[in-house]
């Protein structure tokens, strides 16, 4: 079977699924290799190896929640999975939901490191930190202190680092 | 009584007013916008009508649209909800002047709390203890009363409460640039800057008494609420008793807000908050004039129906019983599910539920806004419903808590969920040990900490088990799969 790339929290993740002669599967992830047996459970879950999992594909995510953990993971695109180890993030950093643009913390050219800030914004009445998902150089800044921004657009992009 | 009321809100506290309107047999009448045409709350009810478009201000907010809806379905009072214009005076004396009822307190009463200095001035002639401070418009004269007062103090907005147009400082040095802050958060928020100083409390807990009033002078409390747990003043965990407050303390607080209502004939359901610092002293913080998030926890204890109690207070002017027939028993404790992402400063998130499980049980009350198939507008508090655990006992509530939590499904957008277990299996915040900074002192960091670390392995292999047999199923191009034999696990 082929590999599953998928974005956990920004990070790529690799998933391989066999079935053995025995009914029991064989996962490699990230290299890591285990065997488990996987049952349905009555009400829509599925037991890993006995442990209660709740797993919906919604879109490009799937949701996942597993001895009492929520996780969710992007399904990458073939770009991000075919990207290198070091590039996995998507560089983007976009409005979450339509509001203002109070502070623009970076400039073109900036190396960032995963987790820095870049943008504020305020919306539904709260300040908001948008975060670097990766370590790069600021590629380009779509955005300008004051001005108002819908949903989903582009403020700030990262590049790779030189 | 009534025989059709208009529920002027949305989500989950639309969904909960109708219930008790339903067990009435009074008809339950919806608004939506068009971003809510097919939400869960305009389906419960026995009416709907359209307000406008999503944005809340020519919807939700919109005066004129929702006395226009309450003409047209021929509705006799208005239920605000909590939230949008539950807190608006200028929205029940509209109300009012168009011959309906208000469910909830009187347009002077909404404005007198309404106004945190009026409040405090209401306060202090009823005896009430207020938390030491100054109302002043002069900058000089905010100067020389934070010296008195001693730092840090706290800027306030006159129009604010909840939190919002708050601003601490530490030296006179800070306060200038807070007072400008805080007159221009409050200028744009309530179009009003009016501010005025509050002496910090250190470390208080924050717990509330809920009252009711019939508006001619009779008045009631159900017991406190502790409500400390929260995060930029918003509330995230209620529960009742207080583990903070003794025997004495609560006797006090809830004697101190029933001279407060009773001093103002305050009509309605109402909740007088207060600060309760570390020595036991308590002052009032503020009063809320409309029902609470977390007024389910009181209702779990006392057995009242606080919903009923509001519609008999706003049609009969009378009480539903006395003061000595309301009991409490036992232990109840709330947590509030939103769309948000905990691990990413609890941003707001949107989108379609793909699935939905509450957890079930004599024991647990859910109170929700959506269901698997809802979509979650961006424009609105993203709260998605509360839910609610009783036990005899304190640990015995907070236990069943967290196995309530576990039982708590909510895929398609990212929630608290995670997070609100975090809550309820730290044995800090389960033995009561715990102040209104406590969640931003250190917990919400170590959350993050844990939320973002890698996923355990066993999770991307559910995760490629799940897109396997999403992508396979009814594909054309599909490939033999092993996991068909698995049979209809995953469907939501």
């Amino acid at each position: 079977m082929s590999e599953r790339v998928f974005l956990d929290r920004g990070a790529r993740r690799t998933v391989e699924l066999r079935t053995a002669p025995d009914g029991s599967i064989e996962a490699v992830v990230d290299g890591r290799a285990q065997r488990l047996r996987v049952e349905p459970g009555a009400d829509g879950s599925l037991r890993l190896d006995g442990h209660v999992a709740w797993l919906t594909v919604a879109g490009r995510r799937t949701f996942v929640t597993l001895d009492g953990r929520d996780h969710v993971f992007e399904i990458a695109t073939a770009r991000q999975a075919g990207a290198a180890d070091h590039g996995h993030a998507s560089g983007e950093v976009a409005m979450p939901m339509p509001g203002l643009v109070l502070l623009v913390a970076v400039k073109q050219g900036d190396a960032v490191k995963r987790g820095q800030p870049l943008v504020v914004v305020e919306a539904m009445k709260m300040e908001h930190t948008l975060r670097a998902p990766r370590d790069g150089v600021v590629a380009r800044v779509a955005a300008t202190a004051g001005e108002k921004a819908d949903a989903g657009r582009v403020l700030v992009e990262i590049g790779e680092a030189e | 009584m009534f025989h059709r009321v208009l529920i002027a809100n949305r989500g989950e506290i639309a969904c909960r007013v109708t219930a008790t309107l339903r067990t009435h047999g009074i008809r339950s009448i919806a608004v939506y916008s068009d971003a809510d045409a097919g939400a869960l709350h305009v389906r419960r009810a026995d009416e709907a009508v359209r307000l406008g478009p999503a944005e809340a201000r020519l919807s939700y907010l919109n005066i004129d649209a929702i006395l226009a809806a309450t003409r047209a379905s021929r509705a006799e009072a208005i239920h605000p909800g909590y939230g949008f214009l539950a807190e608006s005076a200028a929205f029940a004396e509209a109300v009012e002047c168009a011959g309906l009822v208000f469910i909830g307190p009187t347009p002077e009463q909404a404005r007198r709390f309404g106004d945190k200095r009026l409040a405090r001035e209401a306060a202090r002639q009823a005896g009430v203890p207020v938390v030491p401070g100054f109302e002043g418009a002069d900058d000089a004269a905010l100067l020389a009363a934070a010296q008195k007062l001693g730092y840090p103090v706290v800027v306030k907005a006159a129009l604010g409460g909840g939190g919002k147009g708050m601003t601490v400082a530490g030296d006179a040095g800070e306060l200038g640039e807070a007072l400008t802050s805080a007159r221009r958060v409050a200028q744009a928020a309530f179009g009003e800057g009016s501010v005025y100083l509050e002496k910090r409390v250190e470390h208080p807990r924050h717990v509330e008494v809920q009252i009711v009033g019939d508006g001619r002078g009779e008045v009631v409390h159900f017991f406190e609420r502790e409500c400390s747990l929260q995060r930029r003043h918003q509330k995230v965990l209620e529960e009742t008793p207080s583990p903070g407050a003794s025997d004495a303390v609560r006797a006090a607080m809830c004697e101190a807000a029933v001279s407060l209502a009773r001093s103002v004939q305050y009509r309605g359901a109402g909740t007088v908050e207060f600060l309760l610092a570390p020595d036991d002293r308590f002052y009032f913080l503020e009063v809320n004039t409309r029902l609470q998030v977390e007024h389910p926890v009181t209702e779990r204890t006392t057995g009242a129906d606080l919903v009923w109690w509001q519609l008999v207070a706003a049609a009969e002017r009378r009480l539903v019983a006395t003061q000595s027939e309301i009991q409490r028993t036992g232990h109840a404790v709330e947590v509030r599910v939103y769309a948000e992402d905990p691990a990413q400063e609890f941003l707001p998130q949107a989108g379609r539920l793909a699935r939905v499980a509450w957890p079930k049980g004599e024991h647990v009350r859910v109170d929700a806004g959506v269901e698997t198939g809802s979509e979650v507008p961006l424009h609105y508090d993203p709260i998605l419903a509360k839910i609610i655990v009783d036990g005899p006992d304190r640990a015995t509530a907070w236990q069943r808590l967290a196995a309530a939590l576990d039982e708590t499904i909510v895929h398609g957008v990212v929630t608290n969920v995670d997070f609100l277990r975090a809550l309820a299996r730290d044995p800090e915040l389960a033995a009561g040990r715990f102040d209104t900074t406590t969640l931003e002192a250190g917990f919400i960091e170590r959350y993050r900490d844990v939320a973002t670390a890698p996923a355990p392995d066993l999770a991307l292999v559910g995760a490629a088990l799940a897109e396997a047999r999403g992508t396979s199923a009814g594909s054309a191009r599909r490939v033999p799969d092993p996991f068909d034999t698995l049979g209809t696990w995953g469907r939501a």
